[in-house]
């Protein structure tokens, strides 16, 4: 009965092996090059990216003020309209009628007045934010309602688009710096990591952490080494006032597979 | 307009991809699409002790042969030494002396580093792995022996690299049996994983086909014409003496069981090709299948509990699963006019198998629940007999995507495919061997 299995696996004598002895240097010693920093995050010199990035300019598209202004008889026009010329017209016109009256209707319970002061104090509230006034919670509420959609007059709505803008561009980013074999860690399409960063206002990254490790350490390693190769990220725009930016990333080979 | 309308999409796939609701202090944004689906790994040349001709020209093949052994594997994409800023002969190679942001700014997120020393026909190779971006020396061996044994030595160390990532044994210690008709017969061939040192096993001067490896790597069995019918032949490796199976009819598709000296094979003395369990030197311990019609190629699973095996009891070749135990049977494939050779992955997940479609045959895995059949070979014409690495990371293949047929090796995703070794005449009907190779 031959032995299965477990038969040694290697010849001895023929190879001996030892483990290095370390920290003793090579014999020839060649003369050291500076010795590696203790580095928490590695801080590159500003490689040419392989594609460039665009800028993160103040973007064109933010240009038209904040529509903060929308007052209580609104104008019935929805934006829609403008993109979708098989819209119904008449239908249109209908329900915006509709909403009209039933503004005029709300209205006519609160005095003119109150009205009139409640709109001055929104459109003073607005400028006070486009002139660079402080932004309040809204840059990292984040999940919160897209700027040029949203409308509602609470304001932040540019930085809130230039930061989505900005998202895109460092996970584009990241992505890039992503080295992660599939085959590698396994069949799981189900794992996933989560680890934030602080991005300072020149791109630096200043900390990265995990807030979910994925219980593979494969996984775990190859997402912290993207986040240290990524490093510095773009500036952060230029209208986000506030003196550093945290954003996380969920790092998951979902639907990976053979590509 | 148009531009806007575009913004409008970065925005929305950012936000639908994006933020997480729970996450109610900063946004998330997913990251699930890596740019580069293997590990960045830099093997610069070795340091040399000596600096004789010599020794250079040995340290160089030595470096060159670690960077191919780890590049078979599929799991890396090797640097190239261009873009080092690194010197073997001015820098060390241990982690106090190396500069750790030098790789990791060409990207390298693994370094593995050589200090070699040739003597004589004596070799000393001190070989470290490191993580570069924890600036940490993460293994380290230091090997003697002679020059001659330079190969093994290497695998030796790459087998420790494999086991480092991935727990595993892998696949250095393996070898590859095939069939060959260079001499004008179908012979068997034997030769290491990566197609080296090719050499043939069986001098029938007959038509010799369907090698199987027991999981030690100690016995071979074959089917051969070499008494003119075609009989099956259990061969001892070390000693040469082989056992026959010679019913009458077919004796043929050998699979050894997992971890034991028996084996599942097709004999059609019954007047039916059927699936009988065999002891290591032939004798019947049992029959394995019982349907009219056509049950051959058994594959097992890795705990020996089920063979998959190729019937036609539906009407066309089909691939089917046995359960030993309670000797339930159930269809694995349904897709494809004609699906044949099983191998069931060593991980147990997987069947590889071909599939006839169009005219052309292409190999496809399908999970053992029958779920998610994926083809892996698009080149035609005709793409056959797959058969896994034993650590179920690879799978090697016959094709003739060139002209004649050659062996082929893959990953278990499909990618990087690659011909093995290029013989006189064409070789088909590969079998991984486990890891039994002293090296």
């Amino acid at each position: 009965m031959p032995e299965f299995g477990s038969g040694p696996r290697f010849r001895s004598g023929v190879v001996n092996v030892s483990l290095v002895s370390l920290p003793s240097g090579p014999p020839a010693g060649g003369p050291a090059p500076a010795p590696a920093k203790p580095q928490p995050v590695v801080k590159k010199p500003p490689e040419k990216p392989a594609v460039k990035i665009p800028e993160p300019k103040p973007v064109p598209v933010v240009k038209k003020p904040p529509e903060a202004v929308s007052l209580a008889p609104k104008k019935a026009k929805p934006k829609k309209s403008l993109k979708k010329k098989t819209l119904d017209r008449s239908k249109l016109i209908d329900s915006a009628i509709e909403r009209v009256e039933k503004k005029v209707e709300k209205t006519e319970t609160d005095s003119v007045a109150s009205a009139i002061e409640e709109l001055k104090r929104k459109i003073a509230a607005s400028e006070g934010q486009t002139g660079g006034g402080s932004v309040g919670t809204s840059p990292q509420a984040g999940t919160g309602s897209i700027g040029p959609t949203g409308g509602s007059g609470s304001g932040g709505a540019r930085v809130q688009e230039s930061i989505l803008i900005y998202q895109a561009e460092i996970q584009y980013r990241i992505q890039k710096n992503w080295a992660f074999s599939q085959q590698l860690a396994g069949e799981s399409t189900e794992l996933e990591a989560i680890l934030a960063i602080k991005v300072l206002r020149n791109g630096e990254i200043e900390d990265i952490w995990f807030d979910k490790k994925s219980g593979n350490a494969y996984l775990d390693d190859s997402a912290y080494k993207a986040l240290v190769k990524s490093n510095p990220l773009p500036p952060l725009p230029t209208d986000y006032v506030r003196p550093h930016y945290k954003i996380g990333l969920r790092f998951g080979p979902k639907g990976l597979k053979r590509e | 307009m148009r531009r806007r309308i575009k913004l409008y999409i970065l925005i929305m796939s950012v936000t639908l991809l994006g933020p997480s609701l729970s996450w109610a202090e900063y946004d998330v944004i997913d990251i699930t699409k890596p740019f580069l689906r293997k590990i960045p790994l830099a093997v610069p040349l070795f340091k040399n002790a000596v600096g004789s001709g010599e020794e250079k020209q040995s340290s160089q093949e030595a470096a060159d042969f670690l960077s191919d052994s780890l590049d078979f594997t599929g799991y890396f994409k090797l640097l190239d030494r261009g873009a080092f800023l690194f010197d073997p002969e001015t820098n060390g190679v241990t982690e106090t002396d190396l500069n750790f942001q030098n790789w990791t700014v060409v990207g390298a997120e693994l370094l593995v580093t050589g200090y070699y020393r040739l003597t004589g026909d004596d070799i000393t190779i001190e070989l470290r792995l490191f993580d570069t971006f924890k600036a940490r020396r993460v293994l380290g061996k230091k090997y003697t022996g002679k020059v001659a044994n330079q190969r093994d030595i290497i695998l030796r160390f790459c087998t420790e690299v494999i086991k480092y990532l991935t727990g595993g044994e892998g696949i250095f210690g393996s070898e590859i049996a095939f069939v060959s008709n260079g001499t004008g017969n179908k012979e068997i061939y034997i030769s290491a994983f990566d197609g080296y040192n090719p050499r043939r096993l069986t001098t029938n001067n007959a038509i010799t086909l369907f090698p199987a490896w027991s999981s030690d790597g100690k016995w071979l069995a074959f089917t051969s014409y070499k008494a003119g019918n075609p009989d099956l032949y259990i061969r001892d490796l070390a000693k040469a003496q082989e056992s026959k199976v010679s019913k009458q009819g077919i004796n043929i598709t050998p699979a050894w069981a997992p971890g034991k000296f028996e084996l599942a094979a097709t004999l059609s003395f019954s007047g039916d090709q059927e699936i009988y369990l065999l002891t290591g030197s032939g004798k019947i311990i049992k029959r394995l299948t019982k349907s009219r019609g056509i049950d051959v190629t058994p594959t097992w699973s890795p705990d020996g509990k089920k063979i998959a095996f190729v019937s036609n009891r539906s009407g066309n070749a089909q691939i089917y699963i046995k359960d030993l135990a309670t000797g339930r049977v159930n269809r694995l494939t349904y897709e494809g006019q004609k699906n044949t050779q099983p191998s069931w992955s060593p991980r147990g997940d997987k069947i590889a198998y071909t599939s006839q479609m169009d005219g052309e045959h292409h190999i496809f895995t399908i999970g053992t629940d029958g779920q998610n059949p994926v083809q892996l070979t698009y080149e035609p014409r005709d793409n056959e007999s797959p058969s896994w690495s034993p650590d179920g990371s690879l799978i090697v293949f016959s094709s003739d995507r060139e002209g004649p047929n050659r062996i082929y090796v893959m990953t278990a995703f499909g990618t990087d495919q690659r011909r093995l070794l290029v013989l006189a005449g064409e070789q088909t009907n590969p079998k991984w061997s486990m890891n039994h190779q002293n090296n």
